[in-house]
């Protein structure tokens, strides 16, 4: 129960501890890397953000891209290179671990081999609460809130691990802390598993009040759990918003292609500008933008030329048109009621998904490997971005 | 059924240099030395009959016999208990990495290095009442290895010594073979550093712990070099006699071989009987991954 606020925190490894990490022919092709300077490998760079009380905020982004090692100085666990840590308006960038009142759930568990379950979760409760009764109480309300109660009296050894990530979350929840972590607590499970543990995971957040950052690199984890993301690349943060903002307006080429399955195409086009009025142009297929979203255009001073535009493959149409483009039909993946059609444009490969499912219940495909078709886009569903900086036209 | 056997046979002939190599050096001599026991044995080591407990009872019934049985009981119950805290404490002491980790862990490990005739005649001078450090720094005036009161303390302060480096590095890589989320979580916990070390670190290397006491137990049975080297046949070794060094003294020296018999048997029947014990002990305390 309590806020977290980051003001521009970085992480640096310095050089030596980096370089005993990386293996030394790696050397050579990283020291064209960004991140790295004769200072150290940057890790994070200037992160902001206010985690507001009882938020659920999900740090989302590639593998590398520096999410635990944000939340391991939240923890405590990492030192913070620069920038402030406050929790409950309290600077804590010098405060232990155990000052900090946080938990924090490891990707692989981190429970103790040699103690039973019960003793796991009542171990940090030891020091805090004298009475035993009373630590008693509160390992069997949380051992029953995640369904192990029948496993208290096992080593972890024997336990699956769906099992294990339970009782690693009821290590944390027992100690009620201001700030729950949790770093990929789902990863090591299989998928259908994870899907029960991602609702479990909701059901829990609904009670147990308390303020979690969640790291994941999955986005459907972070579209379905989060109040609010946090997408990070090599470091930096790349937008910030719920769930609905990122998937809507996207920041940037990066974010756009990030959020979404399967992932936002991306063509080459262009954009021409007549007073307040921008039309989108590739090939034959040429569309307006639209009212609103030239009003953005123009307040944002967007000249046109040359852009990347982005088109979710829910949004891509088959048309008989004239206005429109052509692209050879590749492999065809049926999901179920929709089919993802592999399309190639101008050497370019697409996706394109569209639903299938007859009001009869029948599947009715009529799309040909081989052939050529024609394509457009609605224009609501279109994304400008800048073909040199990929940062979305109208933001 | 005749592929089986002749797989075996196979196994057998690999099997087969490590096999003599062990009837010729442990086996037999270890039955030679039980029949040797029960027998009259000439000083050129030849059976001359058989004598029964003969050899028992004249054993256990020499006057240095509850002084040898007692300094090495004292021994094994003073170095392994003590090279176990050294070298836990040791080990928890360089279990962080520091720049300087490479200098004291070749430090610590460094009696590992040195013989053990070697170590004795350090330890002499070092303990020497005219010219030893020891006294020296503490500002003592002790002859530590020419006074009965002191010569035991001066042995197994070297035995100890000697053992410790091993040791160490053992415990060492034991304790940072613990993953490192582990301590993390405790950290995270607030699990205080004691708890910490008592609940979870030590108990997680109890299996290395396990093998250093047993290892030490029966090496501290078998203590016998510095009262060997050091004392000798001095006024003062009967302060200092062991099991072993008296058994030394009786094999080598005085061609008593069925005393020397007697001797080790009784070492062998009291060190396997402890390690027995705490094979049982093992069971309910030892955690393994
Ligand atoms: N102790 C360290 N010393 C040097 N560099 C490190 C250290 N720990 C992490 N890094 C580097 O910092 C970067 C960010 O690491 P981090 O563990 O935060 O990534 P991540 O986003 O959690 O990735 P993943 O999804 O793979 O867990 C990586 O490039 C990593 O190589
Ligand atoms: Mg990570």
């Amino acid at each position: 129960m309590a806020s977290v606020v980051l003001k521009n925190v970085s992480k640096i490894y310095p050089p030596a501890e980096w370089a005993k990490i990386r293996k030394k022919d790696q050397a050579s092709d990283l020291n064209a890397s960004p991140q790295l300077s004769e200072k150290g490998f940057a890790a994070v760079t200037d992160f902001s953000l206010e985690i507001r009380d009882k938020e659920f905020i999900v740090l989302v982004g590639p593998s590398g891209c520096g999410k635990s090692t944000t939340l391991r100085m939240i923890a405590g666990l990492e030192e913070i290179s620069g920038g402030e840590l406050y929790i409950d308006d309290r600077l804590v960038n010098e405060i232990e671990p155990k000052d900090r009142d946080v938990a924090m759930v490891f990707q692989n568990y981190a429970l103790y081999p040699h103690m039973t379950v019960y003793n796991n979760i009542a171990f940090a409760l030891k020091k805090r609460i004298r009475s035993k009764a009373e630590i008693d109480r509160k390992v069997r309300e949380a051992a029953e809130i995640l369904g192990i109660t029948e496993y208290l009296d096992r080593k972890p050894k024997s336990l699956s691990g769906g099992q294990r990530q339970r009782v690693a979350i009821g290590r944390a929840i027992v100690r009620n802390p201001k700030v729950m972590l949790m770093d990929e607590p789902l990863s090591n499970l299989d998928a259908k598993l994870r899907n029960q543990m991602r609702e479990e995971l909701l059901t829990l957040r609904n009670r147990i009040d308390t303020t979690f950052v969640y790291v994941t690199h999955d986005q459907t984890e972070a579209m379905t759990l989060g109040d609010r993301i946090v997408i990070m690349k090599d470091g930096f943060i790349q937008q910030v918003g719920t769930p609905q903002e990122v998937f809507e307006n996207p920041a940037n080429t990066f974010v756009a292609g990030f959020i979404g399955t399967p992932q936002m195409n991306f063509f080459d086009a262009s954009l021409e500008r007549d007073g307040q009025r921008y039309t989108v142009r590739m090939g034959n297929f040429h569309a307006d933008v639209g009212e609103e979203a030239a009003r953005k255009l123009a307040f944002n001073n967007v000249t046109g030329g040359d852009i990347i535009l982005g088109v979710r493959p829910e949004s891509i149409t088959e048309t008989e048109d004239e206005v429109s483009f052509s692209a050879r039909v590749g492999v065809l993946e049926l999901m179920g009621s929709s089919v993802h059609i592999h399309l190639e444009h101008n050497g370019k490969k697409a996706i394109m998904v569209t639903q299938v499912l007859g009001e009869n219940g029948k599947l009715k495909m009529d799309y040909k490997p081989g052939s050529i078709m024609r394509f457009r886009f609605a224009r609501e569903a279109m994304y400008l971005f800048d073909r040199q900086t990929g940062k979305n036209l109208e933001v | 059924m005749k592929m089986k056997t002749r797989k075996n046979l196979k196994v057998l002939l690999f099997l087969l240099p490590i096999l003599l190599f062990a009837v010729v050096f442990v086996y037999y001599p270890f039955i030679r030395n039980i029949v040797n026991s029960f027998s009259l044995v000439n000083a050129k080591g030849e059976i001359r009959g058989f004598a029964g407990l003969e050899n028992y009872r004249y054993t256990y019934g020499r006057k240095d016999f509850p002084q040898a049985l007692k300094h090495t009981l004292l021994i094994a119950a003073i170095n392994v208990p003590a090279t176990l805290i050294i070298t836990i404490s040791l080990a928890l002491l360089a279990n962080k990495r520091r720049r300087l980790s490479p200098l004291y862990e070749t430090l610590f490990t460094m009696p590992m290095s040195v013989s053990m005739s070697a170590a004795c005649m350090i330890f002499k001078s070092m303990f020497s009442p005219s010219v030893g450090i020891i006294n020296y720094v503490f500002g003592l005036k002790i002859g530590w290895f020419e006074s009965k009161e002191t010569a035991l303390a001066a042995c197994l302060i070297l035995t100890i010594w000697m053992g410790i480096g091993f040791d160490f590095l053992l415990m060492l890589s034991a304790l940072r073979g613990i993953p490192s989320h582990i301590i993390e979580a405790t950290r995270v916990d607030g699990i205080s550093p004691l708890r910490r070390i008592f609940r979870v670190q030590i108990p997680l290397i109890s299996p290395t712990i396990f093998y250093v006491f047993c290892t030490n137990f029966v090496l501290a049975m078998m203590t016998s070099a510095p009262m060997i080297i050091i004392m000798g046949v001095s006024a003062e070794s009967s302060a200092t006699n062991t099991l072993m060094s008296m058994m030394y003294q009786s094999g080598f020296s005085s061609s008593d071989y069925g005393l020397a018999a007697v001797l080790s048997i009784t070492a062998f029947v009291l060190t396997l009987g402890f390690t027995i014990l705490s094979f049982v002990f093992e069971r309910k305390r030892v955690h393994y991954q």
